[in-house]
């Protein structure tokens, strides 16, 4: 055969589940009737490309090749999806046609749909893809305008193009827009955190409840709010964000990325409400598409579980798993994808069908009978992983009055500050561990000694052991309650802990809630 | 004598409870004896009386304009108390009755006439209120007088309010067997009412105890009966009602007990006597039948020895003053076993959530929360609905 077959090769990724997969695409041309054939498993937004990219060098002053042209998506056994091969596609049918050029063995990774105007155009799980390249292996590293933040985030040292027209800029290395890291990405975190929350001042009168929103702040323990309507139970929830510090760099670009994976890009703490509503599928994700559900999203945030009890009982008992493992496994064609879920759980409710059970003025009318059966939904295994649990009661006339006008920062500042103090204390303390910085996510392995991870002395040991057996705790119950103390030292930023704080993290465990 | 100026001022001015109570629970008095012409100009002219609601603060103020009143009142009754023996005994006193000190409503300051040391026999020995129809039948008189020699031979003080009847009965019996007992009176400690009981009045006075809440030369009221009754109940441990009609005030003082948590016995009637139908109501209400003296004795030993329980860890190592200056000063300072105290003082009064007791005792929430748990663990309150109580078995 006299005919000559061209080859080139550019890089690209596909999103798998939370991590991203390094492909190669090879792109062949040789002469012949033209023909251009997408093989590797791609589903029909991979092959649709072709209408997309034949406009696109057309509209940018290319010429699509004659010629059969042949793309190969590596790895070709896995099953891959999405418009960001375009991009990486139109420049492999340049460089193999001759229309741009470069030196053999440049590496170039890019990624990005492309309009068919020429212009390019950003795909969600941006962030997942750039995070999980190995940013030295490439000269190149191009992605669409839309992807700027992203590239940003992910430290990615990438040229921003706009239209495929600047992509012989960029290969030449004469000029492109070059990213610069006090682009957006740097908005002040003052900023971030502040919101729109009010100050904790507000919850007047309800001690407890504020003390137990700093505990669950501070360790990132399960909760449970139970109260009549319209006491504040949202409120609440609302406000834990504004005493916590905000997020880290690292924990920004995990949020981002995750959140990327929807298509919606956040940096923010995350705050995620489900509802009697919503489905399991939502919260714990698909296990075909593998985007993420609530649960995940809310990974570094807060997952709010509003009306807990009026929930399915599937609902309740799927979200088990994750407020235990604070991880989400999907298994898909044999493989195990697991997504982390590092949230606080934030459940509300009504302690009885008519609300009052807990309210000073008003009459409870529900019998012990209707509590149980409307409580039962709660079960024993859903509250033992509840490690705080706090009864709500509306606020009289008169504290309502004394809190009008009076929305100054302070109380949530000074509740900042201790939570800051807290992390700084587990973060000190769970250096070796990666993930599992806090109290209330740790998971304690059965082949370790929960007393000594925590520091604690003999006479706190056998306190805890004491209040256990009263209680009737399961063994889980009393790992928990022995984290809650830990977090309570540790807001006080002390090494040992005191038997009071057993005697604290035991009053807020629920048992009184349902007697049956 | 500050007694007697607050006592003047009391009752010769619109200044109630409810002032009072706002008084104490916003901390501008830490004492009744604050309550005087000169407390009320220092509390009308501190800093924080914006803090007073407008009721108060008017009536405050309209107490001043009635000065003269009250010095000539003061005097009036400094001079009647001289007269006719009297003295007073207030919330500050050691022997003022323990019972009083937790319930809601009681005087701080009372009118005596007799024999002191009754008050301390009420507190060692119990005491039970014996109560019923001022034209009592003759079985009801002779179940009194039965009553009294058992439960009196036991040590049990016999209270009650010498009216005609059960009460003069009960009243006449124990002094007879040379026992303890004890009359509140609806007037003044100097009325004798009704004028048929001089005879006893006399005799109370010398062997017994007098007590009214209201001043020297007090005159009698109808609508002083139930106010009278509510201390007959509350200075005793258990009520013994011996014969009530539908209407009779016997009736309060069954429901007083009944809600200030003692157990009330009921004496059996004929079903055809009206003037037992009350009586009969309340044991189909759920009062006690009276059948045996023991049992009444047994439920007022009982009430006796949870008192002396408290009261024992109370004389051993704690000063309760020493405790409300800690409260008012500085709440961290205080111990352990000084807080359970105070906790165990709140949730006496009834059953509260934490957020409440948090109100009432200004200590770190997170030091009182785990004081809390320590004594759920200890097993000495429980919670219910969301509250902490008394454990029952204490």
């Amino acid at each position: 055969m006299a005919s000559r077959i061209r080859l080139s090769k550019v890089f690209s990724c596909f999103n798998e589940g939370p991590a991203g997969v390094l492909s190669e695409i090879e792109i062949s041309q040789s002469p012949g009737i033209p023909t251009f054939d997408v093989i590797g498993l791609c589903d029909s937004s991979i092959r649709e490309s072709r209408g997309r990219i034949i406009s696109a060098l057309n509209s940018s002053g290319f010429i699509m090749p004659k010629g059969h042209i042949t793309v190969s998506i590596s790895p070709s056994y896995m099953r891959k999806s999405g418009t960001s091969f375009d991009l990486p596609i139109a420049i492999g049918i340049l460089l193999v046609s001759g229309q741009i050029n470069c030196p053999p063995g440049v590496k170039i990774y890019a990624e990005g749909e492309l309009k068919l105007t020429g212009e390019t155009r950003g795909t969600p799980g941006s962030a997942v893809r750039l995070r999980s390249i190995d940013k030295d292996m490439f000269d190149h590293i191009i992605v669409p305008e839309e992807e700027r933040e992203s590239a940003v985030f992910t430290g990615s040292d990438a040229a921003v193009i706009g239209s495929l027209k600047d992509i012989t800029d960029v290969i030449a290395g004469r000029s492109f827009s070059p990213l610069t890291a006090t682009s957006e990405a740097e908005r002040n975190d003052e900023e971030l955190i502040k919101g729109n929350a009010p100050d904790l001042s507000v919850l007047k009168g309800q001690e407890k409840t504020k003390r137990a929103l700093i505990l669950a702040a501070s360790g990132f323990h399960n909760i449970l709010l139970l109260g009549s309507p319209g006491c504040g139970k949202t409120l609440a929830a609302g406000m834990i964000s504004s005493i916590m510090p905000p997020l880290s760099p690292e924990e920004q670009r995990d949020v981002y990325a995750l959140s990327d994976l929807t298509g919606s890009a956040s940096r923010e703490r995350p705050y995620r409400t489900i509802g009697p509503g919503t489905a399991l599928s939502k919260i714990t994700g698909s296990s075909s598409t593998l985007i993420p559900g609530e649960a995940v999203l809310a990974d570094h945030g807060i997952l709010f579980a509003d009306e807990i009890c009026e929930m399915k009982n599937e609902v309740l008992d799927g979200l088990r798993l994750p407020m235990g493992e604070h991880e989400i496994r999907h298994i898909k064609d044999g493989k195990v994808f697991r997504f982390p879920a590092r949230f606080l759980f934030v459940g509300s409710g009504n302690p009885c069908r008519c609300g009052n059970r807990f309210e000073k003025d008003k009459v409870c009318r529900c019998t012990p009978s209707v509590i149980s059966r409307y409580l039962s939904k709660l079960s024993g295994a859903f509250l033992d992983r509840i490690d705080i649990f706090s009864e709500m009661r509306s606020l009289d006339t008169e504290d309502l009055k004394s809190t009008l006008g009076r929305r100054t920062g302070d109380e949530s500042r000074r509740a900042q500050e201790t939570v800051r103090r807290a992390w700084d204390m587990q973060k000190n303390r769970y250096s070796g561990d990666s993930g599992n910085r806090f109290n209330g996510i740790r998971e304690v392995s059965s082949d370790e000694d929960i007393f000594d991870i925590i520091r604690a002395s003999e006479e706190v040991r056998e306190y805890a052991v004491e209040t256990a057996g009263r209680y009737e705790l399961s063994a889980r119950g009393m790992t928990r309650m022995i984290l809650l103390g830990r977090t309570i030292a540790d807001t006080e930023g002390r090494q040992d802990m005191k038997v009071s704080d057993i005697a604290e993290a035991g009053a807020y465990r629920s048992r009184d809630l349902i007697r049956r | 004598m500050k007694d007697i100026e607050y006592e003047a001022v009391r009752f010769n001015s619109k200044i109630d409870f409810k002032i009072i109570r706002e008084l104490f629970s916003k901390s501008f008095i830490k004492s009744h004896r604050d309550i005087t012409l000169e407390g009320i100009g220092s509390i009308l002219s501190s800093p924080r009386k914006d803090e007073l609601s407008d009721r108060s603060f008017t009536l405050l103020k309209d107490a001043l304009m009635q000065e003269e009143r009250i010095k000539k009142a003061e005097e009036e009754y400094i001079d009647s108390m001289n007269r006719n023996g009297l003295y007073t005994v207030a919330f500050e006193d050691k022997d003022y009755p323990f019972i009083w000190r937790y319930l809601d409503g009681m005087p701080r300051v009372f009118f005596c006439k007799g024999k002191r040391e009754m008050l301390t026999k009420l507190h060692r020995n119990g005491a039970a209120a014996i109560v019923g129809s001022r034209d009592a039948g003759s079985y009801s008189l002779y179940a009194t007088s039965d009553m009294v020699t058992k439960l009196t031979a036991h040590g049990v003080v016999i209270v009650s309010g010498m009216a005609m009847g059960i009460d003069r009965q009960a009243h006449l019996k124990a002094l007879e067997l040379g026992k303890d007992t004890i009359a509140v009176l609806p007037g003044g400690a100097d009325m004798v009412y009704p004028k048929q009981n001089a005879d006893i009045y006399e005799r109370m006075a010398s062997k017994g105890l007098l007590i009214s809440e209201m001043p020297p030369g007090g005159k009698v009221l109808k609508q002083y009966f139930p106010a009278r009754n509510r201390l007959i109940s509350g200075i005793s441990d258990a009520c013994l009602v011996m014969e009530a009609g539908i209407y009779s005030g016997t009736l309060h003082t069954a429901s007083f007990a009944a809600s200030q948590g003692k157990d009330v016995f009921v004496l059996p009637n004929n079903i055809y006597s009206e003037n037992s139908l009350g009586g009969h109501l309340l044991i189909r209400d759920g009062a006690r039948i009276l059948i045996d003296a023991d049992e009444v004795i047994k439920a007022v030993m009982e009430e006796v020895a949870h008192r002396n329980d408290g009261m024992r860890v109370q004389d051993k190592t704690l000063d309760r003053e020493e405790i409300q200056r800690k409260m008012n000063e500085d709440p961290s300072d205080l111990t352990d076993e000084e807080l359970s105290l105070v906790i165990t003082d709140q949730l006496r009064i009834r059953a509260r959530n934490a957020d409440e007791l948090s109100v009432m005792i200004p200590v770190p929430f997170p030091m009182l929360l785990a004081k809390l748990s320590d004594m759920e663990m200890k097993g000495e309150v429980v919670t219910r609905r969301g509250k902490y109580e008394i454990a029952v078995n204490r």
